[in-house]
Order: structure tokens, then C-alpha cells, then sequence
């Protein structure tokens, strides 16, 4: 994407649901070790604000607080920071050993003529990024490819132009209460829905990310319809010495 | 009642497949948490005699190296005034390997009180689950039974009443493959690039933030809950005397019905492959095979019928179970590129750290891009095995090994491959991808059956 990006993270600020969750992510580490929140933190505020620019970095560095360079570190050795904006559909398709021998190369290579883009890029509507990922544990599934958070697997050619075609389609769907874009980990600022996670086939749920709405009021205001009202921290502190 | 096995040795995933198996309420009804209770509750072992039992049991590690769980707890430091840390191993991303994505998500509970269970034989307070970051529905999984367990007493402070605190959090990863060897997966969880330490000193020593720390599998502390539940000779009953047990595979490949598999230890390949995969697809011929993850040595077809599925036949094949990461490759396959994308991936994972790995990955994956492409000349085939060979053993974790070591039994078990792409200045190859695959549509695949793998919607 060729967008002006100069200013696209200016004046950052967590949703209070994120507030919330790195308050009680404080308290899972020792307190000499706050370092520890790096890859939560930095999840998250991807999650909130889409990508990790130099401003998110800083933001993140603190908030912690922690030094910027040790962020960035982090923000540059792990593959699932984008350290650029990406589409709205992160299209993954693992193309390691296990998908290869069913195929992933046809599957990058169609998708590559369909959308008229290669490997890395980002469509010029800002719909698609394309990358070839490794290894994403659905071997056993191949060919596969992951979209933003979801695994769509056994694929054949008519099933991802059937896929793009759809995820096109889809407008921005809000997040479901149990599908928080808080970051992955455990979090006691959400109930458990009555019946248990779902994780139903295909589901498109759209990741907020960035140039949208402020999406991060949606998701506030949905955490404490979830939570009704904050409980005082249900789980004893953590007691671990320092 | 007693803990539940289904169809003779599944014991961790002992439910129907595509049931709603992963709530709480469900876990119950499979004997669940009757063992911590009965264990923290009911003093049905000292800490120390579940640490024995599991010894006992010749519960070897399930994240690839075999290590003996028993005994890797007792190199705890004894009368040491740090807490203990026990880290759980979820950065499962050894191609070829997605067991453990199968108990977080269809059986979480099993791992969270086999989790309860060593860290009370440890003497520990304190867990943390490590899981890749891409495990988006592993890590949604667990979360909630995090949560059901805190409510319902099975987690937290004075556990079934006794004085027994135990507290885990999930901690997600960020895309790291080097983040699943033990002391990367330390760095990583204390906020830093995940570059492996040096040891000595051993994580059990000097672990995650200095801390005393075990890090084990996500399998081997799951198998822990039937240890603790039914005791080690019960878990002898399956597999061998030196691999006692059972074990989950990851089966992926052109099989009938590629999946992951709960077997006794021992099992020969031969009839795994029969008897639970449904036999190669039709049009195809089993070629070679990767056993254990796409670290270990290849082995031909020949070689493969024989190996039987445990760590001495493995070995004494010339090969190693590793993780489990069954990885059947058919005829048609082009063994250059095989390695190629293996190479591909290795030198992409390479923490960077040590100079035989970094500059190694790089060198052995352009040589093989090379003679795919049949731009080599003949010398190349033994530079390549030359320059992995010397890869070995020369850097701090095993990485460099791992990509060593396919590439080194790839070149000795198909060296007329690489011959023919250099002989014939191009792939022999010209059609990789058999029609069976039908990618292209046009008629039904012959494996798209799986419905919990259904997943277009």
C-alpha cells in the first residue's frame, strides 16, 4: 500500500479494554520483569491500531514502561508484527513442506494472477496482502491458508476464488464479545459466553485495523456489555516473589 | 469410575472426534479434574512420589528430543528459595507437527490439570502455556478453560482447600519457530528476541526470569494427568520398555485420511499407515518418509515399511521420532524441491545468533535453489553435503542441525536426483503436483471428507 502514512498513528491510545487487560497483564509477571509484556502489549496494540509504526513502538515502549529500542527488537524479530499496513484481508498461505507437496505453490500462483499482485504486496485498493507463511500447524489439512484470524483449509482453486470473492463481500463485522481484539492470552475482563467458545467454519470477523472508524469505542463499549460490571479481580494475585 | 481411554489407548483424546469435547462441563464427564483433587485433596501422592511415578512411567518428552520427563524435573536445585516456574511448550511449529494444536483445542482441560498435577510434584506455583501466536483458536481455547478452571476452583489459590496454589497464564507467542527450542522459548517469554542461551546453566537451574524453570511439552504434561491417574504401570501397558506409552501423530501427505492419531509407541509404520491412514491415496506410492518433523533424517520407502514407531526402531533406521510430524511423501514428488522449501524455511527461521547457522542456512538453501533450477555443476551435490555437515554440532542450539540434517540424508537416500537436475540443466519434474491433488477442480478430491475440518464455509 502506497497510502500516505506519515501521521497515520498520531495521539495513540488503548481502548479501555486494552487498559484494562494490560493492568491485569501487570500482575502475571514478576514485577522486576515487566519486560515480559513486550509480545502481549505489542499484540495488542497491534490489534488496536493495526500495524506497528515508530509510534506504536514508542507508545508501547511506554506504557510498560521499557526502553523503545527493546521493543523495537522485539517488533523486528517476530514475523507476526507487520511493521507496514497491510489490507484489510491478510491472506497467509502456507507454503512449507507439508502444504507444498499438496499444492501451496498453484494456490499462491492463482492467487497471484487473480489479484494481480505477488508474494508480499498489498492490493492497490488496500483489500489483499498476499505472503507465503511457514509452517502454521495444518498439515494434515493442506493446502491451507490463514486470513486474518481464521484457517481455511483442504482448498482447491474454486474454494479460494469462492473465498475471495467472499471476504470482498463481507463488510466490516464488529467482533464478537468473545472474539476481543484484546491480544491473545487470558484476560478476566470478559465473561464466557453461556454455551462456550465457538470457532465456527469460516466465519469472516474482521480485525480493526488501521484508516477505520474508531473502532476501538465499539470495542469498548462490547467488553462492558460482555463484562457487565467490572467484578473486582476474581483471581488471587499472583504472590510470586520478586 | 476410572479415566476414561477410547478405542484402547486414546487417552488424551479420549472423545469423539467432532464432539463439543473442549468445555469444562464436558472434560467432567471424562473423569476430569478427579485426579488433581484426589492427588492435592485426597493425598493419593506426595509431591515427590508423583515425581517418582512419573519417572517410573519412562514418560519420554513429546516436543521432539525424548528427553525423560521424570528426571528432567529432578534437576530442580533442591532447598532453593526461588520459585519454581514450570513454562509449557505450545510454539508447536516443526513442519509436519499439529498434535498439540489438537488438545488445546479440542481437549484444553486434560493439559490444565496434568499442568495442576507437575507443577505439585515440582513445587511449583506457577505456570505459563507458551503458544505460537498464529494458534489463534488454540489460544481462544484455552483462555476460556483458564477461566472455567479459576471459577470452578480447579486454578488459583488453595486448590480443593489444601494450601496448594497454583496459577497459569497464556502467554502468546509472536512467530517464531525458534521460540519452541526450551531456552529461545525463555528469552521470548521475558519480552526479548527468542535467541537460544548457552547452557550450562540449564533452565531447570536458571530459567525464565532466573527462576528455577521445567519447560515440557504441551503432550508430555497432558500425558502426566493419566500418570498421576491410573500410575506408571498402567501407562506401560502401551508402547515398549524404552518407549513406554502413548503418543500422538500428525499425519500429513497424499494418505486417505491424513490427521492426527493417538497410538501405542511401537506401532509399526506399516500398519499406522494401513490400518489408520487408509493407505496412500490411489495413483500414489508411498516414495519416502519424514517421521518425526521436518528436522529429522528422510528415509526411503523401503526403509520406512520397517521402522516401527517408537525412539530405538527410529533410530536404528537412521532416523528419530522427534515430535511426532508423520509427513508421508508419494511418488511424483521432486526430492530437490522438497528440500528446497525445507531449506527455504530454515534459513527464514535462523535466530541469527551464530555465524554456522545464519551464513549456513543461507549457503546450503541457495545451492539447493541452484540445482532445482538446474543452474549447478556436479561438485555442488558435496559443497552442499560438505558445508551442512559442517553445520553440526558447532552452534548453541540445534537449529543448524536441524537443517543439516534432512539436508544431509536427503542427498544420501536421492543423490540421482540431484544428479538428474544437474545432468538434464533443469527439474525433471515437470509435473509436481499430480492430478490426484485436484486442485484444479473438475471432479471430487478423494480426501475432503474430514468434517471437522470443514472449515469453508
Amino acid at each position: 500500500m502506497t497510502a500516505d502514512m506519515s501521521g497515520a498513528h498520531a495521539n495513540l491510545e488503548f481502548s479501555e479494554a486494552a487498559r484494562e487487560r494490560l493492568e491485569w497483564l501487570r500482575t502475571r509477571y514478576p514485577k522486576d520483569h515487566q519486560r515480559a509484556l513486550i509480545l502481549p502489549v505489542l499484540s495488542m496494540a497491534q490489534r488496536e491500531f493495526g500495524w506497528v509504526s515508530e509510534q506504536v513502538i514508542h507508545f508501547v515502549a511506554k506504557q510498560i514502561p521499557v526502553p523503545p529500542i527493546q521493543v523495537e527488537e522485539v517488533a523486528t524479530f517476530y514475523t507476526m508484527y507487520n511493521k507496514q499496513p497491510i489490507g484489510r484481508w491478510h491472506l497467509q498461505v502456507c507454503h512449507n513442506i507439508s502444504c507444498s507437496l499438496m499444492g501451496a505453490e498453484i494456490v499462491i500462483e492463482h492467487i497471484e494472477g487473480k489479484l494481480g499482485i505477488h508474494k508480499g504486496d498489498t492490493t492497490d485498493d488496500g483489500e489483499f496482502t498476499l505472503i507465503g507463511a511457514e509452517c502454521l500447524g495444518s498439515c494434515g489439512t493442506a493446502p491451507m491458508m490463514q486470513v486474518n484470524d481464521h484457517y481455511y483449509e483442504n482448498l482447491s482453486l474454486k474454494d479460494v476464488d469462492d473465498l475471495l470473492d467472499k471476504l470482498r463481500a463481507t463488510p466490516d463485522v464488529e467482533p464478537k464479545a468473545d472474539e476481543l481484539p484484546l491480544g491473545p492470552g487470558s484476560g478476566p475482563s470478559r465473561k464466557l459466553p453461556q454455551d462456550g467458545p465457538r470457532l465456527e467454519a469460516g466465519r469472516a470477523v474482521h480485525v480493526p485495523h488501521h484508516g477505520e472508524t474508531p473502532v476501538t469505542q465499539t470495542v469498548a463499549e462490547r467488553a462492558k456489555e460482555a463484562a457487565g460490571e467490572p467484578d473486582a479481580n476474581p483471581w488471587t494475585p499472583q504472590g510470586m516473589a520478586q | 469410575m476410572s479415566y476414561p481411554i477410547v478405542d484402547g489407548c486414546r487417552a488424551l483424546m479420549n472423545y469423539e472426534r467432532g464432539s463439543e469435547s473442549w468445555p469444562l462441563s464436558s472434560y467432567l464427564t471424562r473423569y476430569g479434574y478427579e485426579t488433581a483433587r484426589a492427588v492435592i485433596k485426597g493425598g493419593k501422592y506426595a509431591p515427590n512420589e508423583l515425581l517418582e511415578e512419573v519417572k517410573k512411567s519412562g514418560l519420554r518428552g513429546r516436543g521432539g528430543a525424548g528427553f525423560p520427563t521424570g528426571l528432567k524435573w529432578s534437576f530442580l536445585p533442591k532447598g532453593s528459595d526461588k520459585p519454581v516456574i514450570l513454562a509449557v511448550n505450545a510454539d508447536e511449529s516443526e513442519p509436519g507437527t499439529f498434535k498439540d494444536r489438537v488438545i488445546m483445542e479440542e481437549n484444553p482441560h486434560v493439559l490444565l490439570e496434568g499442568i495442576v498435577l507437575s507443577c505439585f510434584a515440582m513445587g511449583s506455583n506457577d505456570a505459563y502455556i507458551y503458544v505460537r501466536g498464529e494458534y489463534v483458536p488454540s489460544l481462544k481455547r484455552l483462555t476460556i478453560a483458564v477461566e472455567e478452571a479459576y471459577a470452578a476452583g480447579h486454578l488459583g489459590a488453595n486448590i480443593y482447600g489444601s494450601d496448594f496454589r497454583c496459577d497459569v497464564t497464556v502467554h502468546s507467542g509472536a512467530g517464531a519457530y525458534i521460540c519452541g527450542e526450551e531456552t529461545g522459548l525463555i528469552e521470548s517469554m521475558e519480552g526479548k528476541k527468542g535467541q537460544p542461551r548457552i547452557k550450562p546453566p540449564f533452565p531447570a537451574v536458571y530459567g525464565v526470569f532466573g527462576y528455577p524453570t521445567i519447560v515440557n511439552n504441551v503432550e508430555s504434561i497432558a500425558s502426566v494427568t493419566y500418570i498421576a491417574a491410573e500410575g506408571a504401570d498402567a501407562y506401560r501397558q502401551w508402547g515398549t520398555e524404552k518407549s513406554a506409552g502413548f503418543k500422538l501423530f500428525s499425519v500429513s501427505g497424499p494418505v486417505k485420511r491424513p490427521g492426527v492419531y493417538e497410538v501405542p509407541l511401537g506401532i509399526s509404520f506399516e500398519t499406522f499407515l494401513n490400518d489408520h491412514l487408509g493407505g496412500m491415496l490411489d495413483g500414489v506410492d508411498l516414495k519416502a518418509l519424514i517421521i518425526g518433523g521436518s528436522s529429522v533424517p528422510i528415509v526411503d520407502a523401503e526403509t520406512a515399511l520397517k521402522i516401527d514407531m517408537d525412539y530405538e526402531s527410529t533410530a536404528e533406521h537412521g532416523t528419530l521420532l522427534g515430535s511426532g510430524g508423520v509427513i508421508v511423501i508419494g511418488s511424483g514428488t521432486c526430492m530437490v524441491r522438497a528440500l528446497m522449501v525445507l531449506l527455504r524455511f530454515y534459513h527464514h527461521e535462523s535466530c541469527g545468533q551464530c555465524t554456522p547457522c545464519r551464513e549456513g542456512t543461507g549457503w546450503i538453501e541457495r545451492i539447493v535453489t541452484r540445482i532445482e533450477h538446474g543452474d549447478a555443476v556436479m561438485g555442488d551435490i558435496d559443497e552442499l553435503y560438505r558445508i551442512a555437515d559442517s553445520m553440526e554440532l558447532k552452534t548453541i542450539c540445534t537449529l543448524a542441525d536441524a537443517a543439516a540434517w534432512p539436508t544431509k540424508s536427503f542427498i544420501e537416500v536421492f543423490r540421482s536426483e540431484f544428479e538428474d537436475h544437474i545432468k538434464q540443466g533443469c527439474c525433471p519434474y515437470d509435473n509436481q503436483f499430480p492430478d490426484h491433488l485436484n486442485l484444479r477442480g473438475g471432479g471430487a478430491p478423494q480426501r475432503r471428507d474430514d468434517p471437522e475440518h470443514a472449515f469453508i464455509a
